[in-house]
């Protein structure tokens, strides 16, 4: 069953130099990315609440697939779904 | 960490790609060359609009420039098109003409099978997401792709087909690069990376949103779905290209490889112009001398002994310019329009020329006028003269239609203007796709909560942004372009709004610095009021009236010119009295004094004080004599700008030409600044004191770049003393001419009715059985036309005249009946007067429209008429009607309603005024018919008013006009008191108290 997590849930990140993640903590956890499926940006409404974004579907070394994104306006991380 | 790889954009969009992208081509170039790319591509979608102004920014940062276009093909899908050279680029230009003309107006699609044939010097890109490739593969539809991606190998050629790679981090393109990579591979042709640039700077995507909506017509909230998910369609530097192309490095060398093979600069000049046919026996050169001397004893029956050396001189310049060619095509269509009775007479430098006097291009002989050849054209600079034509405004599209016909729609278009977004239209474009209210965007809602907002904070900031970025494409106003090969393959040309007519893809600017000739036709009305009157008055040829006649010089010097070409404004009225204006020579100075240059700089005092001598004649430096003895020492016509900046200066004639441009550009003190230090030092090394080459290159600055070339108000002055002269010997149809072809000048109908009555010219009303459409001359009086009554059409003269052709009208009744016109004109008819020939007052002509009578199809006997008895309207009354149906009345002046009471209060008219002591305080009534605050009279405004005798000349000063203003403004009649001044002839009022009449 997947989880969603409309806002996104904070989590600490560690990428390589080009942004890629590697492996993030998420409640207390360490997960490490295996490899990055897809990645793509978003960067829309600005005309209201600017939402800029780069997604990274990852698959972790414990084989889960993972939605992530790098909130790119507060340089911040959120998980943002777990395909079970 | 590895170097940047090298990376050329070949696939970019500027703001000529309407509505799409955001950058202008200056702005791109300037990032290209921050990101160090060597070469930079233009690809606008079906246009070149932008590409002179690519090249010269391109020149000025030394990158080189690509041209090219991305094409719309009949199935709506994209292709990217690169010019490899001059072939290519005239099928470029072929390929976007057929595209445009193919669909509606502001719209392209090639027809099908067209790029067959004309992909030579082309290079083919496979294009962007809607490329006919990419649509179908992102499908899946890997057979179909494979097919049409054969098909442009074969049409372009193995060599110059490649598929085109864009990656723009949406979630689809890594698999559709891998997959347009492999098909590549598998037919056999290479693969490009590129970025479809549609701004030069991520943070102008917000912009293309504005005018991917306004394109649409949608709010931006309602319009996520057309636009770009993303910011990423930035100018990208090659490190940040790496990021979509890491595995295929020859993506990005391959920009290299192509940018290499595209080397072509578009350049024109005179040979594209048609070749004049000509007579066997001739070659052009032959047949201009013999046009000219064949017209010698005509235009110069008796020729200044020096005639034919300047003659065969100005014919060698010519003939050695290559400019013969170019003159034969002008002077026919001038031949044409005198032909067909049109008039006209070139304007600007041409004037300059005896060549262009002889074949009646220009109304002036240089040789009897001091102007000088040089000034037009000379072997140092062989530039391509501009003659432009004024035409009466009223016949110039016959003179378009002949050179359509002459030269065919093949090889003659119009040069196109493109409309920008200006403040107003930016602010409600803007607002309106933002969902602001409409008192927002008016800016009438200034007390909401809104100017503190995020939104409105937004809204300020896109408005700014979006002012001068291209919104659609117009027609230039009488600018044509001919050339002798198919204008398509020389410059894409488009359908315009008005049918049948086609416009090229480059603007005035753009078609000057690419070398294209171009000629101006333009519409003057005043040369077709000066027609009307002169062919009302059985003259048929102007040129032959007496050239000196000391009557109309005297109504010029006393400023009897209302109506007159160019000097009737209030500060020509001003200047006449004291220049007393004798000769032609006379008439350039006084149209060239009151220009913002000469005001601004300050010259036009010292000018008439020297002529007066009043003070002595007196030169800033003894080296400036030769240049401005003629003006009085003072800096009068644009071309003396050159001649100080070579006297003093020390300038080169080309030095002399960019500091006039830079003098006359939108931030002169800018552009000026560079000059400065050059000429203080000129001036410096011929001896000049600092501080007086200081003191002259400050006058230069003040005077700008708002003059007229001696040669232009030359050719004006011709019409001046034409138009004066009619109105001295034949003011009546000169009047008439004047209404007829209104608006123009400087004074409103009203003020010409008022002038005619005062030169005893009985103007009548207009009347519903003695009017035509137009104004006309009843014996020796003015009866208004038909047409000046407000909402009248033309449609409707029509039915009124068609049914008085019948018999004349006998009451409203018998009118509406047999003309049906709506209500309302109806009831205009009756306020403007038109109806008082019959009898009845226009009350009970106005009761009786509403009454079922007059709206009743029935014999007139069916309704008697009601019995009533209203009172007529008072004469107040009726001018207010008269005003507001035919913005005049040819009944009594406003003022003589109040006359009596003004003169029992002392309060005076224009006579009075005229008679009063310098210095003294008087008060004035009159009727407001002119308010002016001029930039040049730093806050001061000049009101006239007038009255049944004449004007008077009111002059605010900033305090009095701001506590008076209200009143001013709003007010049609007024009391003014004020300090009078006199300067010779000259009266103005000081005005220091106002006070509102009636
Ligand atoms: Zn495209
Ligand atoms: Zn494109």
């Amino acid at each position: 069953m997947t989880r969603f997590f409309a806002e996104g849930e904070a989590i600490l990140m560690v990428c390589d130099a080009e942004g890629v993640p590697l492996r993030f903590t998420w409640r207390g956890k360490d997960h490490t990315v295996q490899v990055v499926a897809v990645r793509w940006q978003v960067d829309e409404g600005w005309f209201q609440a600017r939402v800029w974004r780069e997604y990274f579907k990852v698959a972790t070394e414990g084989h889960t697939l993972i939605l992530l994104f790098h909130d790119l306006l507060g340089d911040r991380w959120y998980l943002q779904r777990v395909y079970d | 960490m590895n170097p940047s790889p090298e990376y050329v954009e070949l696939h970019c969009h500027s703001h000529f790609s309407l509505l799409d992208g955001a950058s202008s081509p200056e702005t791109l170039i300037k990032r290209a060359a921050e990101l160090r790319m060597p070469a930079l591509a233009l690809t606008d979608h079906d246009a070149v609009y932008g590409a002179v102004r690519f090249h010269q920014a391109a020149q000025k940062y030394g990158i080189r420039p690509i041209f090219g276009s991305e094409l719309t093909l009949h199935d709506h899908t994209h292709l990217t098109l690169l010019v490899e050279n001059a072939t290519g680029w005239a099928n470029l230009c072929e390929l976007i003409s057929l595209a445009r003309h193919n669909a509606p107006k502001g719209q392209a699609r090639l027809p099908d099978g067209a790029l067959e044939g004309h992909t030579e010097g082309l290079i083919g890109l496979s294009g962007c997401a809607q490329g006919g490739i990419s649509k179908v593969l992102r499908r899946g539809d890997w057979q179909t792709a494979r097919a049409v991606a054969g098909h442009y190998r074969e049409v372009f050629g193995r060599e110059q087909f490649w598929i085109e790679l864009q990656h723009h981090q949406h979630p689809g393109d890594d698999a559709l690069v891998y997959k347009l990579v492999k098909l590549a591979e598998q037919i056999g042709v290479g693969y490009v990376a590129t970025q479809n640039v549609h701004y030069a700077h991520r943070e102008e995507s917000a912009l293309t949103d504005v005018l991917t909506c306004i394109r649409q017509g949608l709010k931006l909230d309602a319009a996520a779905r057309v636009l770009r998910p993303n910011s990423e369609y930035y100018l990208k530097s090659g490190t940040e290209m790496l990021q979509g192309f890491r595995e295929y490095p020859a993506a990005l060398q391959n920009t290299l490889r192509i940018a290499e093979r595209c080397q072509f600069i578009p350049c024109y000049g005179l040979q594209e112009l048609p070749n004049f046919p000509i007579p066997a026996g001739f070659d052009p050169v032959a047949y201009l001398r013999h046009l000219c001397l064949e017209a010698l004893p005509h235009r110069l029956p008796q020729p200044p002994s020096k005639t034919s050396a300047v003659l065969e001189y100005e014919l060698a310049v010519i003939a050695r310019s290559g400019l013969s060619n170019y003159f034969l095509i002008v002077w026919d269509m001038v031949r044409y329009a005198r032909e067909q009775g049109i008039r006209c007479q070139g304007r600007g430098s041409a004037a300059n020329s005896l060549v262009a006097y002889l074949l009646g291009i220009s109304p002036v002989n240089p040789i009897a006028h001091d102007l000088v050849f040089e000034r037009f054209l000379s072997d140092e600079r062989r530039a391509t003269p501009d003659i432009d034509i004024d035409f009466q405004a009223d016949r110039r599209e016959e003179v378009i239609q002949y050179v359509f016909e002459r030269y065919g729609t093949d090889h003659a278009a119009m040069a196109s203007t493109l409309v920008t977004f200006r403040e107003r239209l930016a602010r409600r474009e803007v607002g309106k796709i933002l969902g602001l209210p409409e008192a927002v965007i008016e800016g009438k809602d200034l007390h909401s909560s809104l100017p503190a907002s995020p939104l409105h904070k937004t809204y300020e900031r896109l408005c700014q942004a979006i002012q001068g970025i291209p919104r659609h494409l117009g027609i230039h106003n009488g600018g044509m372009i001919l050339t002798g090969t198919p204008l398509t393959s020389r410059l894409p040309t488009e359908p315009a709004t008005m049918p049948d007519r086609v416009v090229v893809q480059w603007d005035k600017e753009s078609l000057e610095d690419a070398g294209l000739v171009k000629i101006d036709l333009l519409g003057l009305r005043m040369l077709s009021a000066v027609s009307e009157a002169a062919h009302e008055v059985g003259l048929t040829d102007l040129e032959t009236i007496p050239p000196d006649d000391p009557e109309v010089y005297e109504l010029i010097a006393r400023a009897d010119t209302v109506g007159v070409f160019q000097v009737e404004s209030r500060a020509q009225a001003q200047v006449l009295p004291l220049l007393q204006p004798t000769q032609f020579e006379d008439l350039v100075v006084s149209i060239s004094l009151i220009r913002p240059g000469p005001v601004q700089g300050n010259m036009v005092h010292p000018y008439l004080r020297r002529r007066l001598k009043l003070e002595p004649v007196h030169y800033f430096h003894p080296l400036l004599e030769p240049a401005l003895r003629e003006t009085l020492g003072v800096i009068l016509f644009q071309e003396q700008v050159l001649k100080v900046a070579r006297d003093l200066g020390g300038f080169t004639p080309g030095q002399g030409e960019l500091l006039r441009r830079a003098l006359g550009s939108k931030s002169p003190s800018e552009a000026v600044a560079g000059f400065e230090a050059a000429f203080l030092e000129g001036a410096a090394k011929k001896g000049a004191p600092l501080e007086v080459a200081a003191k002259v290159f400050t006058a230069l600055k003040a005077f700008g770049g708002y003059s007229f070339p001696k040669s232009h108000a030359a050719a004006f002055a011709v019409l001046v003393y034409q138009s004066a002269w009619l109105k001295r010997y034949h003011p009546a149809a000169f009047y008439t001419a004047l209404l007829n072809h209104q608006p123009m000048g400087f004074w409103s109908p009203a003020v010409l009715v008022n002038d005619a009555r005062r030169h005893g010219i009985c103007v009548l009303n207009v009347d519903m059985n003695h009017s035509q459409g137009v104004c006309t001359l009843e014996g020796d009086a003015i009866r208004l036309g038909l047409g000046y009554v407000s909402q009248v059409s033309e449609r409707h003269l029509k039915l009124i005249l068609a049914a008085r052709a019948d018999r004349p009208f006998t009451d409203l009744g018998d009118f509406c009946r047999r003309v049906k016109l709506p209500m309302r004109i109806t009831e205009n008819l009756i306020l403007a007067g038109a109806f008082d020939g019959l009898g009845a007052s226009r009350r009970d002509l106005l009761w009786e429209l509403g009454s079922p009578r007059a709206q009743s199809d029935e014999l007139a006997f069916i309704f008697p008429t009601d019995p009533v008895n209203l009172t007529a309207f008072s004469r107040s009354e009726c001018l207010r009607g008269e005003y507001a149906t035919l913005g005049l009345s040819t009944g009594e002046h406003p003022m003589a309603l109040y006359r009596e009471k003004l003169a029992a209060l002392g309060i005076l008219g224009s006579q009075g005024l005229g008679q009063s002591k310098s210095g003294s305080i008087a008060r004035v009534g009159g009727q407001v018919v002119m308010h002016q605050a001029p930039p040049t009279a730093k806050g001061h405004h000049f009101v006239t008013l007038e009255d049944e005798d004449g004007m008077m000349n009111l002059i605010f000063r900033p305090q009095v006009y701001a506590r008076f203003h209200e009143m001013v403004r709003k007010s049609p009649l007024l009391v003014v008191e004020g300090e009078v001044q006199k300067r010779g002839a000259v009266v103005n009022l000081l005005a220091r108290r106002v006070w509102r009449l009636g």
